[in-house]
């Protein structure tokens, strides 16, 4: 698992579920969290944080930028090729999990989730961090 | 890839399964071309909800069972292409013989076998098991449905005192998702989800239903998508006050489903701007949801 003191951003247009999944990874030992409402806010905390962000969990419906274009300007720079992206989002068809997985996501979660879920994820995807 | 051939009533239903090159050792004009001697259905579909692209050798064959559907006054469609299935066909000029539509009712109107002011109440279990599946998860409460109902569209009341509302859009019919509870239910939804107490509704924390009514949408979606129909959702609204009312316009129908729960009633509602002509059936209850 993650070290407790990775710093997570969690981006969602839904104040309730930022501090839902906010308080999901606290049950998973996390502590240090910031937010963002869409994919604009989201790319503008990622770039300014201090530390550095370790992993984010994102929405995919957000107004203004969704989660996708949020990604794909994540990972069209150099520096964030590699950083955990992790998608929680209602929409749950196959098509949104390709496209996510074609856009370089680290992990998908459909809701409603569980936290044992998010535990999984983030556990499959730091061992992939690792193999890397 | 692979892909199942299954005879409804008046038409064949073939089901993509993953990506479609056309190379496997059993084509699909050849197996097609067997069963549709066997039934003499004269109709297809294409189910492509699973598939991920298609390719030219593979869109000859559909080209191949189009001609001998018409041949005998038949039709076929492909139903929930992605984009890139879509762009495929019209790269390889084949748009206007495969036509594709957007859900199997789609398809149903233009083979004459259905209107598109019917109502398919195949199309209110998918809400039914998603609501359930959602308060269980994501709100820790577990809802039993009771029978569903009819409101008349000139009803503005919703039944709550707190609803999340979403827009629903699909090739045959707009609509809204609503879910409507009583404030003492919503707040025990907000203690059990993010453990806060407070005695009242307040502004800053109604979001949490239309959240809920996006979840419930999405799941939805899921399994209406298995069954042919492609919805596109909308960014969620909340409403709040006692007697709260919303107003639809265009005609329709408004299917209530109300739940019963430890904390009381809450109903999800399904409104849309087709008429229901058709009687509907005792709703199928999700068996561990």
């Amino acid at each position: 698992m993650f070290d407790p003191k990775t710093r997570i951003l969690i981006v969602d247009d839904m104040p309730s579920m930022r501090k839902f999944i906010a308080i999901s990874c606290k049950g998973l030992g996390f502590s240090d969290f910031i937010e963002g409402k869409n994919g604009n806010d989201g790319y503008e905390k990622l770039v300014s944080s201090n530390p550095p962000v370790g992993v984010v969990l994102c929405d995919w419906n957000m107004p203004e930028c969704t989660g996708a274009e949020f990604l794909k300007r994540v990972r069209s720079e150099p520096r964030f090729k590699l950083l955990p992206f992790i998608m929680i989002t209602a929409e749950g068809e196959k098509e949104f999990v390709v496209n996510a997985k074609e856009l370089g996501v680290s992990a998908y979660i459909v809701k409603p989730f569980t936290a044992d879920q998010l535990k999984e994820k983030l556990e499959s995807v730091q061992a992939h961090l690792k193999a890397a | 890839m692979g892909f199942e051939i299954v005879s409804q009533n008046e038409y064949l239903l073939v089901k993509l399964l993953g990506p479609c090159e056309g190379d496997d050792e059993q084509k699909i004009d050849k197996v097609f071309k067997a069963k549709q001697e066997e039934t003499k259905l004269k109709l297809a579909v294409f189910n492509c909800s699973e598939c991920s692209g298609v390719s030219a050798l593979f869109l000859r064959q559909l080209a191949t069972i189009y001609k001998e559907l018409e041949k005998q006054n038949g039709k076929m469609r492909l139903v929930g292409a992605n984009d890139s299935v879509i762009d495929t066909i019209q790269k390889n000029g084949l748009d206007r013989i495969l036509v594709c539509k957007m859900s199997l009712r789609g398809a149903l109107v233009d083979f004459g076998l259905a209107t598109s002011k019917e109502f398919d109440v195949n199309f209110i279990n998918p809400f039914l098991n998603a609501t359930q599946k959602v308060f269980k998860v994501q709100a820790f409460i577990e809802a039993r449905p009771g029978k569903p109902s009819l409101k008349k569209m000139s009803d503005p009341l919703l039944m709550g005192d707190i609803s999340g509302i979403i827009s629903i859009a699909s090739e045959t019919f707009k609509g809204t998702l609503a879910i409507s509870m009583p404030e003492a239910m919503f707040l025990k939804i907000l203690k059990n989800m993010l453990g806060t107490e407070q005695a009242s509704i307040s502004e800053d924390v109604v979001d949490l239903v239309g959240e809920l009514a996006n979840i419930i949408l999405g799941q939805a979606k899921i399994e209406l998508a298995s069954l042919g129909y492609r919805l596109d959702m909308a960014l969620p609204s909340c409403v709040w006050g006692k007697d709260h009312k919303i107003k639809h316009f265009g005609g329709g129908v408004c299917i209530v489903i109300p739940f019963e729960t430890d904390s009381g009633t809450f109903y999800t509602e399904v409104m849309t701007n087709t008429n229901l002509t058709e009687k509907m059936g005792t709703p199928k209850v999700a068996k561990g949801a």
